[in-house]
């Protein structure tokens, strides 16, 4: 089963690749092309937002695409308001939230399941149903059952994260090697023992990737929420300045859930980079 | 004293039953050196496993006479040596960890503990490496890890699957003397499963030949070479050669007979 996605969501060795794919016999031709491939992807960004700042001025843009300049002035503008600390500061706590306990109920599901054969022959079925099931489906009667509070993203963001987590924490522990599973019964480790020496060391580079799927998807399920629903939040803003035509400052907060994206996604890199320093992928970049 | 007495193993087979080892019956005396050979596939790692009490057997008894224990699961008198090295040992861990984490029932006092790590790291020539990695060591030296943990254990039986078949020819001999020189100072004995017959003569008191699938034990030769051995005299010896032309004799013998 699963064999596309599982591959898929290994720990990929893409790192150690780009690392060897990198030319360099000559020391400055390396340097060059290095800087060169540093640069040109700063240089096509760059480029792409003068064409739109043209564009827009130009009036080829309809006006729900404001200038860049100006997204760049609301953001300025926004980002000191009491409101945007209140809304910023609610993604990030439902965000947290629900990673939490959508990551720790994750990984104590997947390692029941792994561990247990049994309960997972019983529920894999219903598993692979529910997994695919989004998160936002829920939304309605959640609404119903909480009402518009922070509680609908707490629920839905874990929701969101528990999936991935699940799934890459079962495929981590059912991959633990058998020579290493009868290391640890012959040398007398008792059960938690062999869980702790043995066993979440082992899967610890499954709910790393796992953590980094569903920290995405949290962040997708939290934002998504807040816009449908009026959930306080980043999302629901975002909604607000649409609906009001305001739309410098409706991109100004995507450019910060995009921040909030890509710092979360560099904050779970070092970690994973600090924590799996032992790991094929991670061996050579940490010495 | 290690008594196998009329061992069998059989794994479920697509309905049937596949049949690995038939009829397995051989003693380790205490002290003693015992190897065994047999013809790839002939279902050697099921048997240590069985040996182990890693895998449950299909019939038959292993019994540990000294204490009169019948084998089921992993006796606390039993360590193992497995092939793979890279896999047994544990990447995130480094060396001295990895000894010492087996001592944790064994050895309260982590003091104590610590001893017994530098201890065994020094009989396998790796102290000084006891903050390393074990990736970072050559194979040999990490399957020198791998004795070492289970010398630090202080086994009575100590259990080797190919310990030595996935290094180069020179690691291969140091390796070999290595283990003829721990097993005489800490008293140690030792069952090595291994297809090289050179390698089952050079270190064995006896020599268990198996055959191919479903195995059965085709004979036993007792290895009178002079010890201490010596990769370049014993092997020299006139009976050297005797001995391993009896055991080849013996697995090939038996592999016509399996092929006609």
């Amino acid at each position: 089963m699963n064999t596309g996605t599982r591959a898929a969501e290994l720990p990929a060795e893409t790192m150690t690749l780009e690392a060897e794919a990198r030319p360099g016999t000559d020391p400055t031709g390396r340097d060059r092309s290095s800087a060169a491939a540093r640069l040109l992807p700063w240089g096509t960004s760059i480029a792409l937002l003068v064409v739109w700042e043209l564009l827009s001025r130009a009036k080829v843009f309809p006006s729900e695409i404001p200038p860049v300049t100006e997204i760049a002035r609301a953001l300025i503008k926004l980002v000191p308001t009491h409101e945007f600390g209140a809304s910023l500061l609610a993604t990030i706590e439902q965000f947290v939230v629900g990673l939490l306990v959508g990551g720790v109920a994750g990984i104590v599901l997947g390692v029941l399941l792994g561990a247990v054969p049994l309960l997972y022959q019983l529920t894999h079925y219903l598993l692979d149903f529910l997994r695919f099931i989004p998160a936002v489906v829920y939304l309605p009667v959640l609404i119903l059952l909480l009402g518009s509070t922070p509680g609908v993203g707490y629920v839905l963001g874990a929701a969101g994260a528990i999936w991935p987590m699940l799934f890459q924490t079962y495929y981590g522990v059912t991959g633990v090697s058998a020579i290493l599973r009868d290391t640890g019964r012959v040398f007398g480790l008792r059960p938690h023992q062999r869980l702790l020496h043995i066993t979440l060391p082992a899967v610890s580079p499954f709910v790393a990737t796992g953590l980094r799927i569903a920290a995405s998807h949290v962040l997708v399920v939290v934002t998504a929420v807040q816009i449908i629903s009026s959930v306080a939040g980043l999302g629901s803003d975002i909604a607000a300045y649409a609906s009001n035509a305001v739309y410098p400052q409706m991109y100004a907060l995507l450019v910060v859930v995009g921040a909030l994206g890509v710092l979360m996604n560099f904050g779970l890199e070092r970690l994973e980079r600090r924590q799996l320093h032992w790991h094929t992928s991670y061996r050579e970049a940490g010495r | 004293m290690l008594s196998v007495e009329h061992l069998k193993k059989s794994y479920p087979h697509s309905g049937g039953s596949l049949e690995v080892l038939r009829d397995i019956s051989f003693t380790v005396e205490a002290g003693e050196f015992v190897t065994i050979v047999g013809p790839s596939g002939a279902g050697k790692t099921t048997l240590l496993r069985c040996l182990a009490g890693l895998l449950p057997r299909s019939g038959g008894s292993v019994t540990l006479t000294t204490s009169g224990r019948v084998v089921d699961s992993p006796p606390p008198e039993i360590a193992c040596v497995f092939q793979d090295y890279s896999r047994s040992l544990m990447p995130w861990s480094k060396v001295g960890r990895n000894v010492e984490i087996p001592l944790k029932n064994k050895i309260r006092e982590r003091g104590k503990r610590h001893e017994q790590v530098e201890r065994a790291l020094r009989e396998v020539d790796l102290d000084g490496f006891a903050d390393s990695y074990p990736w970072q060591l050559s194979g040999g030296m990490q399957q020198r890890v791998a004795i070492a943990r289970a010398l630090a254990y202080r086994p009575e039986f100590l259990i080797m699957d190919e310990p030595f078949a996935s290094v180069d020819a020179q690691t291969r001999a140091d390796l070999e003397d290595l283990i003829l020189r721990v097993r005489h100072d800490a008293g140690l004995t030792i069952v090595l499963v291994t297809h090289d017959i050179d390698e089952a003569v050079y270190l064995g008191d006896r020599v268990v030949v198996m055959s191919g699938r479903p195995t059965t034990v085709v004979d036993t030769v007792t290895v009178d070479l002079p010890r201490p051995r010596s990769q370049i005299a014993t092997k020299a010896l006139p009976r050297f050669a005797e001995l391993r032309t009896e055991v080849l004799k013996l697995i090939t013998r038996d592999g016509a007979e399996v092929t006609a």
